[in-house]
């Protein structure tokens, strides 16, 4: 247990040394899209309270909105680059070789991120409610907390996601190129842009199958009251991140192989 | 050819308490110090000469070689290379000189060699039939004909530094800057480069200021060395005069048919045991030669024992662990 | 002049012949680059899309208004990905590393060197993707003759504009630590530059249009040729392109005067 915290106090430490680098490629992007979705919208209802787009008003997109912020700043992952330069420089060598896996490390690392990155967005949640409250719908405790909860499973989903984009590593020079992909492909199909029940219908019922709506639009209608019932939602997500981290087995064990068998 | 007078070059270094409350610290309030890579530098370096650069790590030979270069500006001073004030980065300057790093590669690693070349051709504004001559000339004389087509990545250390070595020399410049070209080399790709370098030089008589941590580089390419420590130069002169710094002193070798214990006898030279004190390297002033010898074969279970002049590496190590021996030896040869 | 416009031309030559090469050995990645480039286009446009079947404008602009804005946009983008974005990101490895020293010994122009030297060979292989777009979505708002004459010189003008935008922000990079986060500060800015400048509060509007002036690389060309009688932001454009190129020289020395060069 010791040499978790140990190693949780280290990821901090670096964290905190690059510290402009850290608000920039962490918290900066998720804020600027958030500002830039919010002046969109309010275009978009030209400031009127009162027009309905769909099902929602001006307030129940900007605390939409709201929301997909809040979710994006806990459940974001970047720790693909540090695992694919790692497999690349032929770091992994050393996680087989110390008494504490690649795996642990991985998972302190999201820990220590998850911490932070909570604390940040709570910040940031408190300043934007209590700055514009008239924009926003109030909070409720129990839809917050069942919402949060979802939220750090995404968290999961998105560190599951980011660890098998950097295992190709094993197979692919350059995998930011898959992160990028991933990352444009899930914003659109989240509901990160545009809530996914202002989608075709056709579209929507496709996404359903998919996990794409449990990144953002589960979650988030889940805080503002309108997620259906915690459980099915939550066992679905635990559905997907299963299958997503048997793949990261699967691939972990063959990239394994190759780099053993290479003597890379 | 080469000409500086009181150069200086100061860095701004950040300083970090240890531990993750300095590191929260220094979050909010960033404390810097002031280093002081070089210090008042003289140095002239006529045309054709091949000058050495020797030093500690830090001492400030590859600052030195940034600011004649240009790609670093002194924070005080004057420096002149072949009539051009480096920092004012001439196109015409630029087109004279040329730098190898022994630790940075400006070739494209994944791409033959040749096709750095090409760009270089460019960048150069070499003619064909020139750039067609000097590949030739170089491939031949370095022995590589067969590997510039092979992608960078795949050459081995040495045969990566001879076509890094022959990229910079593609242009025919005028002065050449090798900071460290041999480093992490085995001796025979060590060997081949110095002996490319001795060549070229006859050759083409071209300035050459080489840094290197090798000794050997030293003696074998350099009929001048300038010695440089904490930023500033201790020593400007040949390699001779640096190799009597110690006093004509010789390096006496004893072997001993079992091991010795009591040292005392052997302290004042200086002695450098091995591991199972059976052999000690001593450093005896000339005028004691005689004597100690005698004292020391007449005392201790000698079985062997052998005489030679001080290795430079000896000196080189004796001066940085006592940087005031250059100091009394200056005094001296002052009086 | 003429002789050493010749030079730069033939040296740009080489660097696409280099670039190429060197992306032909890398047959995955470079395909994943344009499925990267296809995805974010098709994201963009459903967005869009998606957006006008709830309401008939967004401010001023009607669906094709928009459409054509984000081709341009994209088209704009296209050049910025294929000749300039890669540099970015190797600027902030060559200053790490300090194999910015080679660059700043060669005798051509190290601006030229260092921002021109990479041009992404996937990203290139796209061009008609935009272009298209634009035609389409330009023909569908029966533009003039003048318009289809003047707009590739359009696109010319913001391609240059971000570009010195884009450059004079990574001459940061110099000062910091870790210049990596610089580039999402720049990514950033282009995400906010990506949408019409109506959308925003006037405060923010007049901050980056002329401040920053990230807004009027899209926004000015696109209004103009709408209606020509809006030509002000286009004027406004050229003198920021004129202030920009005299900043970024000025900057560049600075830049090269502190320059320390990562010891050996």
């Amino acid at each position: 247990m010791l040499k978790w915290w140990q190693t949780i106090k280290v990821h901090w430490s670096n964290m905190l040394v690059y510290r402009v680098n850290f608000l920039l490629m962490v918290i900066g992007p998720v804020l600027v899209f958030f500002f830039v979705k919010i002046s969109l919208w309010y275009s978009i209802f030209q400031g009127n309270m009162q027009t309905m787009i769909g099902n929602y008003s001006l307030s129940d997109m900007l605390t939409y909105h709201l929301w997909t912020m809040i979710v994006m700043l806990i459940s974001r992952s970047y720790n693909f680059g540090k695992l694919s330069e790692d497999i690349r420089l032929g770091r992994v060598s050393t996680y087989l070789i110390y008494p504490f896996s690649l795996w642990e490390f991985q998972v302190t690392n999201f820990l220590s991120r998850l911490v932070i990155q909570l604390f940040i967005a709570l910040f940031c949640l408190l300043i934007l409610v209590t700055t514009f409250s008239q924009y926003f719908h109030d909070i409720i405790a129990i839809n917050f907390l069942k919402g949060l909860m979802l939220t750090i499973f995404v968290g999961i989903f998105w560190f599951s996601l980011q660890y098998l984009i950097g295992l190709l590593t094993f197979w692919l020079e350059e995998t930011w190129v898959l992160a990028v992909i991933a990352e444009t492909v899930i914003q659109l199909l989240s509901g990160n842009i545009i809530p996914l029940d202002l989608f075709p219908q056709w579209a929507a019922r496709i996404l359903e199958y998919t996990p794409f709506p449990y990144v953002t639009f589960v979650p988030v209608k889940m805080i503002m009251g309108a997620g259906g019932d915690f459980l099915p939602a939550l066992a679905n997500l635990v559905f997907w991140i299963i299958i997503l981290n048997f793949i990261v087995l699967l691939v972990w064990r063959k990239g394994l192989k190759l780099y053993t068998g290479a003597g890379m | 050819m080469i000409t500086c007078r009181g150069l200086c070059k100061n860095f701004e270094i950040y300083q970090k308490e240890p531990g993750f409350s300095g590191t929260l610290k220094s979050f909010f309030n960033r404390k810097y110090k002031t280093r002081e890579a070089v210090k008042s530098f003289d140095v002239e370096i006529p045309e054709g000469q091949i000058v050495g650069l020797l030093g500690p790590n830090g001492a400030g030979k590859t600052t030195l070689i940034k600011m004649f270069t240009g790609i670093v500006v002194p924070s005080s001073g004057f420096v002149q290379i072949i009539g051009y004030d480096p920092a004012k980065r001439d196109r015409r300057f630029r087109k004279k000189i040329a730098l190898v790093m022994g630790q940075k590669s400006q070739l494209w690693w994944d791409l033959p060699a040749m096709d750095s070349f090409q760009l270089l051709q460019r960048y150069y504004e070499i003619s064909d039939a020139d750039f067609k001559e000097r590949v030739g000339e170089l491939s031949e004389l370095l022995d590589v004909k067969d590997l510039l087509q092979v992608h960078v990545r795949k050459l081995s250390l040495g045969e990566r530094m001879k076509v890094e070595l022959m990229s910079c020399l593609l242009h025919k410049p005028e002065v050449i800057f090798l900071d460290e070209p041999t480093i992490g080399l085995d001796l025979i790709a060590q060997r081949n480069i110095r002996q490319f370098i001795q060549d070229y030089h006859q050759r083409n008589h071209c300035t050459i200021v080489l840094t290197s941590h090798y000794m050997a580089d030293v003696e074998a390419l350099c009929s001048r060395l300038v010695f440089i420590l904490q930023g500033k130069k201790r020593f400007d002169g040949d390699i001779v005069t640096f190799s009597n710094l110690l006093g004509s002193e010789k390096n006496v070798v004893f072997d001993f048919d079992r091991s010795v214990n009591d040292h005392s006898l052997l302290t004042p030279f200086d002695p450098h045991w091995n591991a199972d004190c059976t052999r000690v390297e001593l450093r005896i002033p000339h005028e004691k030669l005689k004597e100690a010898t005698i004292d020391i074969l007449r005392n201790l279970p000698v079985v062997e024992f052998n005489t030679e002049k001080l290795p430079i590496e000896r000196v080189m190590k004796t001066v940085m662990e006592n940087p005031d021996l250059l100091e009394t030896n200056r005094r001296e040869s002052q009086e | 002049m003429i002789p050493r416009i010749k030079y730069y031309l033939l040296l740009y030559r080489e660097f696409v012949k280099t670039c190429f090469i060197e992306a032909m050995s890398f047959r995955l990645h470079f395909i994943l680059l344009i499925v990267m480039d296809l995805v974010f286009y098709a994201s963009v446009f459903a967005s869009v899309d998606i957006i006008y079947q709830h309401v008939e404008t967004i401010g001023a602009w009607n669906r094709e208004q928009l459409m054509f804005f984000m081709s341009f946009m994209l088209a704009v983008n296209h050049l910025q990905m294929s000749f300039l974005a890669d540099n970015y990101w190797e600027l902030s490895l060559l200053i790490r590393q300090g194999n910015l020293d080679y660059l700043l010994v060669k005798p051509a122009s190290s601006l030229f060197s260092t921002f021109l030297r990479r041009v992404s060979a996937g990203s290139t292989t796209l061009f008609i993707v935009p272009w298209s777009c634009m035609i389409y979505f330009g023909s569908r708002l029966s533009f003039p003759w003048i318009a289809w004459v003047i707009l590739p010189f359009l696109v010319i003008l913001a391609f240059i504009l971000t570009g010195l935008i884009e450059t004079i922000i990574c001459c940061s990079m110099f000062w910091m630590l870790e210049g990596v986060g610089i580039n999402f500060l720049r990514m950033q800015l282009q995400q906010v530059a990506r949408w019409p400048d109506f959308i925003y509060a006037s405060f923010i509007r007049k901050i980056l249009t002329f401040i920053i002036p990230v807004l009027l690389i899209y926004n000015a060309p696109s209004r103009f040729l709408f209606d020509f009688s809006d030509w002000l932001a286009l004027v406004g454009m050229i003198m920021a392109i004129a202030a920009g190129w005299v900043i970024l020289h000025f900057l560049w020395r600075v830049c090269l005067n502190s320059y320390e060069s990562a010891s050996s």
